[in-house]
């Protein structure tokens, strides 16, 4: 009997009603959910233990010794493990206006153009970090934008690229690790961040970032250890890159990133014998990042005409926003703003409580603890100690400091979101992996204890990761609906933004082009924009405009004439498409910005 | 960091709201993280050798078995009070012991019973308990050694640890014995149903390890003093539970089966038999003693009088349903109408037994933590040996057995536990010869879970302890007072002289009983009395003219106590 047949014949569904009731006495073994769950661990945790040792182990040592192998596995797994969620979790929608912004990008690169023209009836496409003039552009650097339409290109969607630099960052973190451990613990590393920042991680279920920055932390922390080793010029070029990435990327946190490059060298300064060697390699990392300094220059200009303005510069001068950094004064617009723009700008300058003050500063520094949960699982905490006792040695010295060197900089910004520091995840792998590699030398009365407490641990990873892995699989059951709430950071999506699915499939069912005057009622939140277009406006099969009012529109619809003309009420629940008729609309009434923002509470 | 604040930190157990970013499931992830690592770091520089020491000392290791969970129990006293009875049952078996404690088999009908009327308890022809002494004994003891009924049922507890250990002896080796007898601790100490109840469990699981701990003893050795042992589990297993008895007699003829082969073994043990009876005939003359001095009859027990007269306990599923041949109160009267629905109205048919029998499966997970469920097929494996498939032979008995009862508790199959307890270490056993890390990491697991709730109940964080105990299962530790007895003693307590409480029921009142007695009605410091009603209970006032009379009314949200008008 095949797999299927049983599947269908129910032998298998018997097998998940075993434990679809938690009360004990319902169910047919007498589990609650809690012994469900121990359970469930214990089988995972004696499964690997017998495993371990004659099986995993010994393949995974061969195996990491052979780099290429490792990387292109290591590549391939998160990829291959979030296709094979597609049937419950289909390919995430953007939601939030980051996302929309970064797409913008990818499209703009994607007409071989670094910035758009200003379009004739630009008012009706207003919208969050966007700028119409001089330029229409995103108002973010091109690195996201770029991996994405690298994916576009090559896969047919903008996801394309986020799955291709989260396989890239999984197989550079061991590429990374190998130069600070043995290949071994590299490995290990490797699978952690497929763990950690595969499938079920924001990164890469949004069209954020993450990975991009932090494949270029690995390109430049795994190139410092083999350039103090050999000062070989293949290094060289890795730093360059990832210099350079990460500029595209993180102009601010890059500040940090080269800060620590700079501190990292400081010891061989004062050897004057390997002045030469260095000198050698920092021309040929700086020649490598300079397309990317370039490419910088020539978007400042692009978009905001001048090369030494980033466009997000100009954004906080148009719009006031993103807010200013914590001790420069709050910004003022100067244009006019929409009344969901205004209410964003009035959001920002919440984040900032008055005037920056040292204990205001580190008071938000203790309060950012919390997300760095994002790069620990929980049982990783236990190592964090033992890594502590590895600082003895200089070069994890260096780690604490640039770890140290990227969250006291970026606290100097009101907001915070993982990614900002996403060029220091392998750092946070390593200090994990330090940590793991140290609790497996102890030995305690002569037991060589610390290595089964290590495995122990990543044991314990692997389940979690397994656990969570499967209620994902098993998305529509029972258990894991009831499961689900207590999962915690992964960021996969459920139930992908139904609203706006379901305005674009019925605009789908649609031929021919369409124009979408979006009318938001007077209780609208103002973070739910609708208003997102492509880099050519006038060439989208959709474009999205805010109603101006009827005077206003006719004009729009005007420009548009081959356009079929639809009026949506997103506040409408679920959200109203109809043939628009130019009919008055209701007077706005003024509503105070609402406390949410939802990339804080996402 | 002072504890408040440790608290504090996962107070908040949403992810952005907690201050180093855990969720619940994180916290509980870290918890166990740590458990597991403390336990394998510890494990074998410390723990093992000091264990394996012990474990040779049958004497310490029995002292320390006993100790332990009585001492983990009373270290709970603070958040966790002495239990106070609930249940009929509870009270029936207190009531057996103040009757034991009167150096009584049964106490003398009182004038006024109508107003004592209650469940599980006769009124005529004597005023007693319907179930057997065992547990009442048990109580006795330890009622008039540490001056508190709970203290027999915490050294029977106790004792059945302890004993673990000595019938695991028998069977593997002392470290794995000493193994055995933590997990017994574990399971059934401090959180358990038995610890934190009075209706027994232990003594007839303590009669369980007597037994079981014996035959393998007997059939190599010979000796008088495994037969004495293994007549002493008989008979304490035929004074608490009589029905199952024949299961367990059953299993111990079926142990010595290959000696039939082997003549000089079975002369051996034959020659034990003589001993093995006579050391259980005690406490069948004390079965008879008891019949007959409740029912009047040497082979009546007091529950079949109890079944003619009240109509419970039901009848076994062979049987029809009983009828009662008494009038009943209101709340027998629910009772019996609720039992006679459980036993159903016609006798069993094989479906209905079958369905009965797998149904029950679900209460052996109180005999095995949930971890020790992997141990089993390893188990399985171990029954090639006679002896093992025995030892399944035998809980299968017991199952099949207890099947023909229309209820079922856990304390049925009570005498059972030091065999599940075994069928987890000869299966972790096997696991551990082929690889000892996983049976390692199912042990620690075990330790990881007691240790879990056996902190989060020692935590005087009381938020923390509403908000995960919700998940905790198969432990019956005394959750508050949800009756309101407790408050309801508490206030009688503190009142002086003596007190008659009427008892007046809602009609929407379940059958939720509050009139139980002692043994010696009129001497009790409060007497518990129905309400009969103005003109009869005025009867009953005159006869207690020195008492101060209360109307409790346990409907009442929470239960009313007044001074009676």
């Amino acid at each position: 009997m095949n797999v299927r047949r049983l599947w269908e014949n129910g032998t298998f569904m018997f097998q998940f009603d075993l434990f679809r009731s938690f009360l004990p006495l319902r169910n047919p073994i007498g589990f609650g959910a809690s012994d469900f769950i121990e359970f469930t661990l214990a089988a995972l945790l004696v499964l690997f233990a017998l495993m371990s040792r004659p099986g995993i182990e010994r393949y995974a040592n061969k195996l990491a010794g052979k780099t290429a192998w490792c990387m292109l596995l290591l590549a391939v797994f998160p990829v291959a493990l979030r296709l094979a969620l597609l049937a419950h979790h289909p390919v995430p929608s953007p939601d939030i206006y980051d996302e929309f912004s970064h797409l913008l990008v990818a499209d703009t690169l994607r007409h071989f153009r670094l910035a758009n023209p200003s379009h004739p009836l630009r008012q009706f496409f207003e919208t969050f970090f966007v700028l119409q003039e001089p330029a229409y552009s995103s108002i973010y650097p091109i690195g996201q934008g770029l991996a994405m339409a690298l994916g576009r290109m090559l896969f047919g969607i903008p996801w394309g690229g986020v799955l291709l630099f989260s396989g890239a960052f999984c197989a550079l973190c061991y590429w990374m690790l190998r130069g600070w451990t043995t290949p071994g613990w590299a490995l290990l590393g490797g699978a952690l961040a497929v763990i950690e920042f595969g499938p079920l991680s924001q990164w890469m279920n949004s069209y954020w970032g993450g990975a991009f920055a932090a494949t270029a932390g690995c390109l430049v922390f795994g190139a410092l250890p083999r350039l103090s080793d050999n000062y070989r010029a293949r290094n060289a070029v890795w730093l360059g890159l990832g210099l350079g990435m990460h500029l595209i990327v993180r102009p601010y946190e890059s500040i940090f990133l080269f800060a620590s490059v700079i501190l990292f060298f400081m010891p061989t300064l004062r050897q004057a014998g390997r002045l030469r060697s260095l000198a050698r390699v920092a021309a040929i990392a700086v020649l490598v990042a300079a397309p990317a300094v370039l490419v910088t220059l020539l978007h400042d200009k692009q978009v905001t005409g001048s090369w030494t303005t980033l466009p997000e510069m100009l954004s906080k001068y148009q719009y006031g926003v993103p807010a200013s950094f914590t001790f420069e004064a709050d910004l003022v617009p100067h244009r006019e703003l929409t009344l969901q723009q205004e209410q964003e700008y009035k959001a920002q300058l919440s984040f900032r409580s008055g005037s920056e003050t040292v204990k205001s500063y580190l008071v938000r520094l203790a309060y950012r603890m919390r997300f760095y949960r994002f790069f620990f699982l929980a049982p990783l905490y236990i190592v964090l100690p033992f890594f502590l006792a590895a600082v003895r040695e200089r070069r994890f010295l260096w780690i604490v400091a640039t770890l140290l060197l990227f969250a006291l900089g970026v606290n100097f910004f009101p907001a915070f979101q993982t990614h900002y520091i996403a060029a220091a995840t392998c750092l946070l792998l390593l200090a994990a992996v330090t940590g793991l590699r140290q609790l497996d030398r102890l030995r305690l009365r002569g037991h060589p204890v610390g290595a089964d407490a290590a495995r122990l641990i990543v044991f314990l990873c692997v389940a979690h990761f397994l656990f969570w892995y499967a209620m994902h699989v098993f998305d529509a059951s029972d258990v894991s609906v009831a499961m689900r709430q207590y999962e915690t950071w992964n960021a996969i999506n459920h139930r992908n933004p139904e609203r706006r699915s379901f305005v674009n499939q019925q605009l789908a069912q649609t031929p021919g082009k369409q124009l979408v005057i979006v009318r938001y009622w007077p209780q609208h939140i103002f973070q739910d924009e609708w208003v997102y277009n492509g880099a050519d406006i006038d060439d989208s099969r959709i474009v999205w405009a805010r109603d101006l009012g009827p005077v206003e529109n006719e004009k729009l619809r005007r420009y548009y004439p081959d356009r079929a003309v639809w009026l949506l009420e997103p506040d409408a629940r679920p959200p109203k498409l109809s043939r628009y008729e130019p009919a008055p609309p209701p007077a706005p009434v003024k509503v105070e910005p609402s406390i949410l923002r939802l990339e804080q509470v996402r | 960091m002072r504890p408040s604040d440790l608290s504090d930190l996962f107070r908040l157990l949403l992810p952005r709201q907690n201050p180093i970013g855990f969720g619940a499931s994180d916290l509980v992830e870290l918890i166990i993280a740590a458990l597991l690592v403390a336990l394998v770091l510890t494990c074998r520089p410390w723990i093992e050798p000091y264990a394996r020491k012990l474990a040779e000392k049958t004497g310490w290791s029995m002292l320390i078995l006993f100790l332990l969970p009585i001492v983990l129990r009373l270290a709970l006293m603070p958040t966790y009070p002495v239990p106070s009875p609930s249940v009929s049952d509870d009270f029936s078996y207190i009531l057996s012991a103040d009757t034991v404690r009167h150096f009584r088999l049964a106490n003398p009908t009182h004038p006024f019973h109508q107003f004592f009327e209650t469940f599980f308890v006769l009124q005529e022809p004597v005023y007693s308990s319907i179930f057997p002494l065992g547990q009442g004994i048990a109580i006795a003891l330890g009622w008039v050694t540490f001056g508190h009924p709970w203290a027999g049922v915490a050294i029977s507890v106790g004792a059945f640890c302890a004993l673990c250990y000595w019938m695991l002896r028998a069977w593997t080796t002392p470290g794995w014995a000493l193994i055995g007898g933590t997990l017994a601790v574990s399971q059934f100490g401090p959180l358990n149903q038995w610890m934190n109840s009075y209706w027994g469990g232990a003594i007839s699981a303590i009669a369980g390890c007597l037994v079981f701990g014996s035959l393998p003893r007997l059939r190599d050795g010979g000796r008088r003093r495994d037969a004495a042992l293994l007549g002493a589990g008989l008979g304490l297993h035929l004074l608490t539970r009589p029905y199952e008895s024949v299961f367990l007699l059953a299993s111990a003829l079926l142990f010595f089966l290959p000696l039939l082969r082997d003549r000089a073994g079975l002369r051996k043990v034959l020659k034990a038999a003589g001993i093995v009876v006579l050391s259980t005939l005690p406490a069948v003359a004390l079965m008879l003693f008891q019949n007959h001095a409740v029912t009047g009859n040497w082979t009546t027990l007091p529950y079949m009088l109890s079944r003619y007269q009240y109509g419970v306990p039901a009848t076994l599923t062979l049987q029809p349903n009983p009828i009662p041949h008494r009038e009943l109160t209101r709340e027998q009267q629910l009772n019996y109408e609720i039992q006679s629905g459980v036993h159903g109205q016609d006798t069993d048919s094989w479906s209905s037994y079958w369905a009965r029998f797998w149904n029950r499966l679900r209460y052996h997970r109180f005999f095995l933590l949930a971890p020790l469920y992997l141990a089993l097929p390893f188990f399985v494996v171990a029954m090639r040996e006679y002896r093992f498939a025995w030892v399944a032979g035998s809980i299968l008995l017991f199952n099949l057995g207890s099947s023909f009862y229309s209820y079922f508790y856990t304390h049925y199959i009570a005498a059972l536990t030091c065999l599940f307890v075994l069928v987890a270490v000869a299966g972790l056993e096997r696991l551990a010869r082929f690889n000892s890390m996983a049976a390692r990491m199912v042990l620690f697991l075990c330790a990881a879970h007691f240790l879990f709730w056996y902190g989060l109940h020692l935590s005087p964080d009381e938020g923390l302890r509403t908000a995960m105990t919700q998940y905790e299962t198969w432990d019956t530790i005394n959750h508050g007072d949800p009756e309101g007895r407790i408050a309801i003693n508490a206030r009688l307590g503190q009142l002086p002289g003596k007190h008659l409480v009427f008892v007046r029921y809602w009609p929407q009142h379940d059958f939720e009983e509050w009139v139980h007695n002692a043994a010696d009605i009129d001497s009790a410091r409060v007497v518990w009395a129905r309400d009969l009603g103005t003109a009869e209970n005025q009867k009953l006032q005159r006869y207690y003219p020195d008492r101060h009379v209360w109307l409790l009314e346990p409907d009442f949200r929470p239960p009313r106590l007044a001074p009676y008008q």
